[in-house]
């Protein structure tokens, strides 16, 4: 050595250096006990931590040439010796958890995500500020995440979506942004699935959802926080999907802009239309309490439903025809929200309003249409409920 | 990250065809991996270290798990099953020629040590060793990123200990 440097200074150069040949002696015989010993130091040692980033960008940069230079050499002797060996090479790594094998696009869009995620993990945990957050990182600063567009509901991405399964009941609250005040609760029993985007937002310690929710009659688009959506989701979503009933109308994806194809059908409105009672005198709206708890049945008592609760007072439109006996008085009802779409049988003694009173009808108020992330989403009930004639109903437990 | 993750699965011999989507899905199982014990991490951390130390483990178990199901050894003492030195003992004993306080010595000793390698892997050691450069410093002189410094230091070390080293040593107990 002939630069003069004090003691312990050489000694932690040195150090730092067997560790990078130690890495690097590891990553080339394959010994990924030692890579993943070295890494647990670096994560410690920002020197070391960079020493190793070099490294690796090397590596990287011998993977891409490899890949572009297929089936040429490989670009040193370990390599060739492994096929010499006779052992073979590791082909892909697997993962067992997902039925299907998929190839997976991981746009841009989805690392940005990913790495916009663990900063904020990061963050949260480190609010006095760390060091490798990178230049100009805010520790208040949380990273957001918003789908890249508006998704066609009718059509599932499966590259953007995957299936969760709820393992125990759950009461889910749907909010139009992520952050935001949750203005609709479903209630879900065990074993309930539904479609999630994979991307998912961190905010203040919470991971962020947007999920889609598809039942008889109903239909929820929103994000929710509950824990019960982090955990693992699979795909292809197209074959987990559970069987809806063809629909009457064809939907179609609303843009970011709000601009959107109206439906074929003409049985329900476009989407830019308003709902109000004064455009079908057979309807009354009556805006319900927040914590109205609504069970809307495709067909009065029959079916399944979830029971939906709105966190806010809410304007539901009731039809004027009743059915059932003197028992059960069930009455057609359409509940639309920013995040909720549903329509069907109600049973009257569950309102917390009186339907009958005379002139109790709200004419200047007209029904929310689908809203999240600011922009309009077509929301639409998959099943045309069934207007029944008049008839004895026994209502029958459910499921 | 996943340029890095790429650079581990060549490593660790996937086909070249089939690095984009390993890639990817290692770097599914790195995601789900860290958000199942974002707990472990610990403020001040580097996260990139971390993330690419489950990574390290993600693709150690899945070799172990491969390993297990062809009833063999493990990739690595398969490779090296009679190694002579490690390779601490290797970075000790080059970096125990610095410590030779004689100029002249020293250098007969590192030339004895360094005579049949290439010529390029012999300037890179004697720069390492004689000049006390460390990689960024080997990298100027170079004109080499301090990475790639780094490995071919490295990579010279490992054929220094392949070529000469345990010859050394059947040397010394033959005497």
């Amino acid at each position: 050595m002939r630069t003069e440097q004090p003691a312990d200074h050489e000694h932690e150069r040195l150090l730092r250096e067997r560790r990078a040949y130690q890495y690097t002696r590891a990553l080339e015989r394959g010994d990924w006990e030692t890579v993943a010993a070295v890494l647990a130091l670096a994560a410690d040692d920002r020197l070391l931590d960079e020493m190793i980033a070099e490294i690796n960008a090397v590596y990287a940069q011998e993977a891409e040439q490899a890949a572009l230079t297929a089936p040429a050499a490989c670009l040193n002797h370990h390599h060739s010796d492994l096929t010499a060996k006779g052992v073979n090479p590791m082909i892909a790594i697997a993962t067992p958890r997902q039925p299907v094998t998929l190839r997976l696009p991981y746009t841009l869009l989805a690392v940005a995500a990913a790495l916009t995620l663990f900063v904020g993990i990061f963050t949260a945990l480190n609010r006095g500020g760390s060091a490798y957050l990178g230049p100009g990182g805010d520790n208040d600063q949380v990273g957001l995440l918003q789908p890249d567009a508006t998704p066609d509901l009718r059509e599932p991405n499966a590259d953007r979506r995957c299936f969760i399964s709820l393992e125990a009941a759950t009461e889910i609250a749907l909010a139009t942004e992520a952050g935001g005040t949750p203005e609709t609760r479903l209630a879900l029993p065990a074993g309930f699935g539904f479609t999630r985007e994979r991307a998912q937002v961190m905010l203040d310690g919470a991971v962020w959802s947007l999920v889609i929710v598809q039942a008889p009659g109903m239909q929820l688009y929103g994000w929710t926080d509950d824990p019960a959506l982090v955990g693992d989701c699979v795909t292809p979503v197209a074959a987990l999907l559970p069987t809806v009933p063809a629909p009457l109308m064809t939907a179609t994806s609303v843009g970011m802009d709000g601009h959107a194809v109206p439906p074929t059908a003409t049985s329900l409105p476009a989407p830019d239309s308003e709902v109000s009672a004064g455009e079908t005198p057979a309807e009354c709206i009556r805006t319900l309490p927040a914590g109205t708890v609504l069970e809307v049945f495709s067909e009065p008592g029959l079916t399944l439903s979830l029971p939906l609760t709105l966190m806010d007072t809410t304007p539901v439109l009731f039809g004027t025809t009743r059915e059932g006996t003197a028992e059960l008085t069930w009455v057609h009802t359409t509940v639309r929200t920013a995040t909720t779409s549903a329509t069907g049988w109600v049973n009257v003694d569950t309102l917390p309003i009186t339907l009958e009173v005379a002139d109790a009808c709200e004419t200047d108020v007209v029904l929310r249409q689908g809203s999240v992330d600011g922009a309009s989403v077509l929301l639409v009930t998959l099943v045309e409920p069934t207007i029944l004639p008049p008839i004895t109903v026994t209502a029958t437990p459910m499921p | 990250m996943q340029r890095t993750l790429r650079g581990y699965l060549y490593r660790a011999g996937v086909d070249t065809g089939a690095l984009d989507d390993a890639t990817a899905e290692l770097w599914q199982e790195v995601v789900r991996e860290a958000l199942r014990h974002e707990a472990r991490f610990v403020a001040g951390q580097s996260p990139r270290a971390w993330l690419l130390g489950i990574a390290a483990n993600l693709i150690r178990r899945q070799q172990t798990e491969i390993s297990r199901r062809q009833q063999r050894e493990p990739l690595a003492r398969d490779l090296y099953p009679n190694d002579a030195l490690s390779d601490d003992e290797v970075f000790e004993r080059v970096a125990a020629l610095t410590s030779i306080p004689d100029e002249l010595d020293q250098e007969e000793a590192v030339s004895a040590l360094l005579h049949d390698l290439p010529a390029g892997d012999q300037q890179l050691v004697r720069l390492a060793v004689l000049h006390g450069l460390d990689g960024r410093a080997l990298a100027r002189v170079l004109d080499i990123s301090p990475g790639a410094a780094r490995v071919r230091l490295h990579r010279a070390l490992e054929r220094l200990r392949r070529r000469h080293l345990p010859l050394v040593e059947e040397g010394k107990h033959e005497n």
